[in-house]
């Protein structure tokens, strides 16, 4: 037998050939003897050392053992879960189907060494692939490959149908999903268990039944991080590329879409206490408009003329006796105003109502003519007021 | 018909009334979004029929359609929004993250000014169009004109962009 440590110092020695074989084992499947030949290494040692084995076909494989370690040194691991997990089904539900049926001590430890053999492979195969799909999900989502949107779309959607969606559905409780059948294994297990008094049989089916009930817990933990991670992270790559390709899609037509109408202001204008935010509302529609703003001219507020009782009333008594009492109203306006209007004659003539002095109507009439206005007016005589 | 006696709403209606009509948006973290949403059915009928306007609730937000408006805000906003994730996306930036941040208003006239989409928003007054998005309630200035984040509103402008990349306007 050769020294395992001459295998591995050539492995070394040689580790870029073999990269090469392993490539080619992984791109076809086998390797032609064309192919070997031109990576300059030895057919035959390749063959003595058995790393490569030579098929009936004449075309040479990759030993299991050697792919798989040079696979897990290369962390090259591909997505392969459908596929292989339907593989690892099919033979672990045989197996399991074949331990039931045996009675034979033999055939039973057999079953079962390879039941557990098996399943353990399952287990680090998933767990693989279940680190390289969190991988896979994570460069997408950072974008270390510098995809463009549509590309990060796709690679997102492929891998939500090719892997997440057969792995949900195998691990989901059917009559026959790869759980279903690991549990089967545990009960098979168990009953055997407590049907041996054979030490070593009950050594081997407390093996199985441990190791089955470990790979089971294993897939619920794998099975959450694909629930917690992955799919909601492939679901917002997935929606974050259609938010970006439906803007990207807007921003080239932005009048070809419809789009929701939301309400607007309304124009109904009521005062309340939350008149603030319809102030609010409009100041901001102006905030940047410029406009001239006009100011038109005030009226001089100081040449308005106003009604003072006390002065008027005091004027009138200093004038006392008044012969005319209107023709005086007039004649004192006049005084203070350029125009006399019938608004201020009017309010004037109030003072005729007085209390502190002695009104007499006669029964002589006359025009006072004001701007706006012409009266005709009684002729008032106004006297002190006799004290009684 | 027969009279009716009195007027029974839910509290603070006329609150809710005044900013629904007024395109804001209630969102799930406010008192009046749980009163909007416990007399939903109440709300929907009575915009319908005194408004003819359709109440639109979602687990986020409840805001108001209105086939009466003429409004351009979802536009501009929409133009805007999507200039901005085109330069976050550019940026390698997540897209729910950023639109998760604190942004500030010079930031996002900066990403426009350098965008290669500058054009599409060269009529969108910025500061005016955030002011608006203020009032609507999909943004909440942080300091006031300054800074901003965004509120779970924004969620239906995104929706609407997600909408318009199923949408294939040469069928239509």
């Amino acid at each position: 037998m050769i020294k395992p440590e001459r295998i591995l110092n050539y492995i070394v020695t040689n580790f870029e050939e073999i990269r090469t074989i392993y490539s080619l084992e992984k791109e076809y499947g086998y390797i032609t003897e064309e192919q070997l030949i031109a990576i300059s290494l030895k057919i035959d040692t390749l063959l003595d050392y058995s790393i490569v084995e030579e098929m009936i076909n004449e075309t040479f494989k990759m030993r299991d053992i050697w792919y798989a370690l040079i696979e897990g040194l290369l962390d090259d691991y591909s997505l392969d879960m459908p596929e292989q997990i339907a593989k690892y089904h099919s033979s672990l539900s045989d197996l399991y189907q074949k331990l039931k049926s045996s009675s034979i001590k033999n055939e039973s430890i057999k079953y079962a060494e390879s039941l557990a053999k098996e399943v353990t492979k399952f287990e680090s195969q998933l767990k693989r692939n279940i680190r390289k799909l969190i991988e896979e999900t994570r460069d997408i989502k950072a974008n270390t490959n510098k995809l463009n949107y549509i590309e990060k779309m796709k690679r997102a959607s492929s891998i939500t149908k090719v892997y997440l969606e057969p792995l949900n559905i195998i691990m989901k409780r059917d009559a026959d999903s790869m759980l279903v059948i690991i549990q089967k294994v545990q009960e098979e297990a168990n009953l055997r268990l407590y049907n041996l008094d054979d030490d070593n049989m009950q050594r081997i089916f407390t093996k199985l039944h441990n190791t089955f009930s470990g790979v089971e817990k294993e897939i619920y933990n794998e099975n959450r991080l694909l629930i917690n991670e992955v799919a909601p992270l492939l679901e917002r790559i997935r929606m974050e590329s259609e938010i970006l390709a439906g803007m990207n899609k807007f921003l080239s037509n932005p009048d070809s879409y419809e789009l929701p109408m939301l309400s607007s202001r309304t124009n109904t204008v009521f005062y309340s206490t939350k008149a603030k935010w319809d102030a609010q509302d409009i100041w901001d529609g102006y905030y940047d408009t410029l406009e001239d703003v006009i100011i038109n001219d005030s009226e001089d507020i100081s040449q308005q003329w106003i009604y003072r009782e006390d002065k008027y009333l005091k004027q009138l008594i200093e004038n006392l006796p008044i012969e005319n009492f209107y023709q005086w109203v007039f004649a004192t306006l006049e005084q203070e105003l350029d125009i006399v209007e019938s608004k201020p004659f009017l309010q004037l003539s109030k003072l005729v109502f007085n209390k502190n002095i002695e009104v007499n109507y006669t029964s002589q009439r006359m025009d006072i003519r004001l701007e706006d206005l012409t009266l005709d007016a009684p002729v008032v005589i106004i006297e002190r007021k006799k004290h009684e | 018909m027969s009279k009716i006696d009195g007027f029974n709403c839910p509290p603070r209606h006329y609150e809710i009334l005044k900013g629904l009509l007024n395109g804001r948006f209630l969102t799930h973290d406010e008192v009046l979004y749980n009163i909007v949403s416990d007399n939903i059915i109440f709300y929907k009928e009575f915009f319908e029929k005194s408004y003819k306007v359709d109440l639109e609730k979602t687990a986020e937000y409840i805001y108001i359609l209105s086939e009466y408006s003429n409004e351009t805000f979802s536009r501009n906003f929409l133009l805007l929004l999507s200039v901005i994730a085109w330069e976050f996306n550019i940026e390698g930036k997540n897209l729910y993250e950023e639109f998760d941040k604190k942004h500030t208003i010079n930031e996002i006239k900066e990403k426009v000014k350098n965008s290669s989409y500058k054009n599409s928003c060269r009529n969108i007054d910025i500061d005016k169009i955030f002011r608006e998005a203020r009032n609507r309630n999909i943004i909440k200035y942080i300091e006031e004109n300054v800074s901003f984040k965004f509120t779970s509103a924004i969620n239906m402008f995104l929706n609407t962009a997600k909408h318009i990349a199923e949408v294939d306007i040469n069928k239509e």
